[in-house]
């Protein structure tokens, strides 16, 4: 069997033991995308009062920004590692003592670091978890179980939660064909809930507090081609 | 697995053909070789090309068979090609009925085909798809009826509540043509009868939805305004204007000036309905329907007739449109500026007082009526001033916030940190000054405010609270003066807004922002002014956009005009949670906004609990053009009625609503003056006023620019409004000479100098 006949085999060899088609038959398994500090905003996450009786505290990363990672596109076993600080705070200059993490912010100039840190990923899973129940997004997209940490200053909480990874579909320009998946980025979204107390809370240690993150990873073309440079290790560099 | 390919497993059995048996042909080069075949000269050729495709398991890709679909020039290739798409996005799943939808959404025009491409829709996909589809195809229908409102030839957004795909509401924008309408209406009907016998559903003809559509406009703050600006339309085109129940009256519009330049800064009501108003005269002479004014001290210099000030470009004087001089507004820091106060009686036939400071002494730039008939002004103090009373005295000096603060230094380096400040308490009879304060700082315009308990609120370069006899009670020092529009209570809680550059990701921005200063001078609060960064990244809220003025209102909460360049604007977010969509918003257009041809000037209203920081109500005042897209338009101040309306000022490059009873005597264009309910959901009074808002109150450096003074009272059981300004004798508006609005006024005609105190005086009806 030439080389040219035996890809397509092993290609449905992947998909029949993995019982799953990737929502795009067009991506290769090993496609892989990495993030990079690179955007104006980098990630960003969200931290609401599941009670709605306080205000929300968002932080995002810039440009910039400590991010680290990558994601690699396997239909049988996906890889992703991640790690995202996220320096800014949302209306820092404000009183914050109207939302939910005003306790930890009394000087919000200096916001406590917050981090998020995913070492390891689950196969992907074969329906939405429902803490996406109300994400409408028809995108072509992939559910997987992460473990990471999120830390907020001096407390990490360990997270066993989903994620949603959303494969970028761009509308037809540049003599592409509409909805063609080139693979230039993904989006990783994470939801899950935290106590106060996790987060070192006293007036609201009782209150659930639903956390979302969100950032997106762009492919070595993508970055290449927009940092000019030469190869990744040049980016990392910062040449 | 809804969100995936659905059956794989023969898919991948598929592949796996493919590769043995096809001789290693990619994907790529079948993709390549149906483009080839799709291109075929003979619709027969075409054909075979779709059955091709499926024949390869390729035709579940949307780039496949969807342009074939929607853009096949044969009508049996589209419905063929519908047919096998249905079949093979059929296993899909959702994603599979997304593409089958949207393919086959190109086809509404051609009803037979249309019809039938559902039924290959139903066949693959399930009756269940159906609702999403009708609820679509409702919308479209609504969109095309024929509104009362709204004539032929008009543009109409229509909004259907939960009526969209997962509950979300349907909003359709469309110009309103009879046929068309008529049209729509037959598809409909086809429609809704196919797809009820199709999907075994019993959904009957929406004969009741236009008046749905009609009270949840009205139950629904901003949209129900901008309902209301529609109906605007036919004024625009000289027929009749807005028309409400609750509409205000016109009980006066005229000038009060004579030979001499002046104009008027505010006002307001006494007790027994006397009207007040003050405001700044340059001189050479004051005198009001005859009657001169009396000076109040000793002149320290004889006056002077005005100059025009024109405006220069490259060291020349800059010329309009028609090649005439442009002459730049009369400001509240002219030198000659002189305050002076008239009263008139509650029937507004009599001039009971006009006095004046010595000439220069300085101007007014905010007046204000207590409840004891007390009248207070304030503007900049000059040289003289104190000879107005004998009870004159200085409050303690102005401390900087921050002195380090660049916004400080700039200010300092602006405005003379040794300049002076005033406020004067007048008698009731407008006669004598009983006492004058002045405050040495720099500072924007000056700003009187009194309370229902006698309190005076005084803003210059920061903010004071003076009891009635004029002694200090307080003494604030936020930033009120740096830059934007300010306001405080008499708590000590002050409010400043504005605008900051920052860029986004996607284009500079200009961010909107709210600081609230706390009476106990902890740390402000700030309302949106989200980071440039998360605003573009989260949101894609990105048209510039700025607050204008902000006021307290007489609950404490915040009153907001508001600017932007452009719809997607976070103006219509909760000020704490720029991702969240304010309630009171619901309706306004947003990013749908974005195709209105030309308009890059939005204006906006704005209330906010200070109890809860929600926004309480609000909406977009837009102009518009006779042709129906909206128009630039601007807001530039703000106030609250007694009863709870709104009071605005701004202007309009043209087509600004206006009601039934409007007093311009142009076009809908330049200066104009609103009274919307405290709702924010129906326009109570709206008028063009050309010639007016000639002067300068406000502050334009730091973007506080009003021209007019606003002020409202209950007197003898009605809610009374005014507002003043300074008028020339006349416009020139797009080819016409219009002078200043005339209605039962005291004097006939302008005075004839450069600009004339210019009143208005509405009845917003019994008080409740």
């Amino acid at each position: 069997m030439t080389p040219s006949r035996l890809v397509p085999v092993l290609l449905g060899a992947c998909l029949l033991s993995a019982d799953e088609a990737h929502p795009s038959t067009r991506l290769a398994p090993g496609a892989t995308w990495h993030w990079f500090g690179l955007v104006y905003l980098a990630g960003q996450i969200h931290f609401r009062d599941a009670s709605g009786e306080k205000w929300p505290t968002y932080f995002y990363a810039g440009k910039q920004s400590d991010a680290q990672g990558s994601f690699t596109f396997d239909p049988a076993k996906p890889r992703l590692s991640f790690a995202l600080t996220f320096p800014h705070l949302v209306q820092a200059g404000s009183d914050q003592r109207l939302k939910i993490l005003g306790e930890l912010l009394p000087e919000p100039e200096r916001p406590p670091t917050v981090r998020f840190t995913i070492a390891a990923i689950g196969g992907f899973l074969p329906s939405a978890p429902p803490e996406f129940a109300d994400v409408a997004s028809p995108g072509p997209h992939e559910f997987v179980r992460i473990d990471g940490t999120l830390q907020v200053g001096a407390r990490n909480v360990r997270v066993d939660a989903p994620a949603r990874i959303t494969y970028q579909i761009r509308p037809a320009a540049n003599g592409l064909v509409a909805g063609a998946l080139l693979g230039d980025s993904v989006k990783l979204r994470c939801r899950f809930s935290v106590s106060g107390a996790d987060l070192g809370l006293v007036a609201d240690a009782k209150r659930r507090i639903d956390v979302s993150i969100e950032s997106n990873a762009f492919s070595e073309a993508a970055i290449l081609a927009k940092t000019r440079k030469a190869s990744l290790a040049e980016v990392r560099a910062g040449k | 697995m809804p969100h995936r390919l659905g059956s794989v497993r023969s898919a991948a059995l598929a592949c796996c053909l493919i590769g043995l048996c096809w001789g290693g042909e990619s994907r790529d080069a079948l993709l390549a070789e149906f483009d080839r075949r799709i291109k075929g000269p003979d619709p027969a050729s075409r054909r075979e090309a779709v059955a091709w495709a499926e024949a390869k398991g390729i035709a579940d890709t949307y780039p496949v068979l969807a342009p074939v679909v929607m853009q096949d020039a044969d009508r049996g290739v589209r419905l063929f090609a519908a047919k096998v798409f249905a079949r093979a996005t059929g296993r899909l799943g959702e994603r599979g009925f997304g593409y089958i939808t949207k393919a086959i959404g190109s086809m509404r025009g051609d009803v037979d085909l249309y019809l039938d491409a559902l039924d290959h829709l139903v066949a693959h996909h399930g009756r269940g798809s159906l609702k999403d589809d009708l609820t679509n195809y409702l919308a479209d229908y609504l969109a095309a009826l024929p509104y009362p409102e709204v004539p032929p030839g008009g543009s109409a957004t229509v909004t259907v509540p939960g009526l969209g795909r997962k509950g979300r509401d349907v909003v359709t924008e469309t110009t309103i043509d009879a046929a068309e309408a008529k049209r729509w209406r037959e598809r409909y009907a086809r429609v809704l009868a196919h797809l009820n016998a199709v999907g075994g559903l019993a959904i009957k003809p929406s004969a009741k939805a236009p008046e749905e559509v009609k009270r949840w406009r009205q139950d629904n703050g901003g949209k129900a305004l901008m309902a209301a600006q529609e109906r605007a339309l036919a004024k625009a085109r000289g027929q009749q204007g807005i028309s409400s129940p609750d509409q205000a009256a016109v009980l006066f519009a005229g000038c009060l000036g004579g030979a001499g330049t002046e104009w008027l800064a505010g006002g307001g009501f006494q007790a027994d309905g006397s009207v007040v108003v003050a405001g700044t005269a340059l001189g050479p002479v004051l005198e009001i329907a005859g009657m001169p004014a009396t000076a109040l001290g000793a002149d320290l210099r004889a006056a002077v007739a005005p100059e025009p000030v024109h405006r220069l470009a490259n060291g020349k004087p800059a010329l309009d449109g028609e090649g005439k001089a442009i002459v730049e507004r009369f400001t509240w820091e002219h030198p000659q500026g002189t305050a002076f106060v008239a009263r008139l009686s509650a029937d507004r036939r009599t001039l009971l007082a006009l006095v004046r400071f010595p000439w220069g002494s300085g101007a007014v730039t905010s007046a204000a009526v207590a409840r004891d008939g007390g009248i207070y002004i304030a503007g900049p103090a000059r040289d003289g001033i104190a000879a107005v009373s004998a009870d004159a005295k200085d409050l303690p000096a102005w401390q900087p916030y921050a002195p380090t603060h660049p916004a400080i230094k700039a200010l300092t380096a602006k405005r003379d940190p040794a300049s002076r400040a005033y406020v004067a308490r007048l008698t009731p009879d407008g006669r004598r000054v009983q006492w004058i304060r002045t405050v040495q700082g720099p500072f924007s315009a000056p700003k009187v405010r009194v309370g229902d308990d006698g309190r005076v609120v005084f803003l210059s370069a920061d903010v004071r609270v003076l009891a009635a006899d004029g002694s200090q009670v307080s003494q604030r020092t936020p930033p009120i003066a740096l830059s934007g529009d300010g306001d405080a209570r008499a708590d000590g809680t002050a409010v400043r807004c504005g605008e900051s550059h920052w860029p986004t990701g996607h284009e500079p921005y200009r961010d909107p922002w709210i600081q609230v200063y706390p009476a106990d001078g902890g740390r402000p609060l700030k309302l949106y002014h989200a980071d440039g960064p998360f605003v573009g990244g989260a949101t894609g809220l990105v048209s510039d956009s700025a607050f204008r003025s902000v006021r307290f209102d007489r609950q404490g909460d915040l009153l907001l005009t508001g600017w932007s360049d452009g719809g997607n604007s976070v103006l219509y977010r909760e000020p704490l949670d720029i991702l969240a969509v304010s309630p009171a918003m619901k309706g306004i257009p947003g990013m749908s906004a974005a195709g209105t041809r030309g308009a890059s000037s939005f204006a906006w209203i704005v209330r906010i609990s200070t109890t809860t920081w929600r926004v309480t109500g609000g909406s977009m005042l837009n102009a518009r053009l006779a042709s129906g897209p909206p128009n630039g338009m601007a807001l530039d101040a703000i106030e609250e009625a007694a009863d709870g309306s709104l009071l605005l000022t701004g202007s309009s490059a043209w087509g600004c609503p206006q009601t039934t009873n409007a007093i311009s005597t142009g076009d809908p264009a330049g200066p104009a003056i609103f009274v919307v309910n405290r709702d924010v959901t129906g326009i109570r009074f709206g008028s063009a006023m050309p010639a007016c808002g000639r002067s300068l109150v406000g502050d334009a450096d730091s973007g506080d620019g009003r021209v007019w003074g606003m002020a409202s009272a209950r007197v003898g059981g009605r809610t009374l409004a005014m507002f003043t300004c300074g008028a020339a004798p006349s416009e020139r508006l797009y080819g016409r000479e219009c002078t200043p609005p005339l209605r039962d006024a005291l004097q006939r005609t302008h005075g004839g100098s450069l600009l004339d105190g210019h009143l208005v005086i509405l009845d917003l009806g019994a008080a409740p």
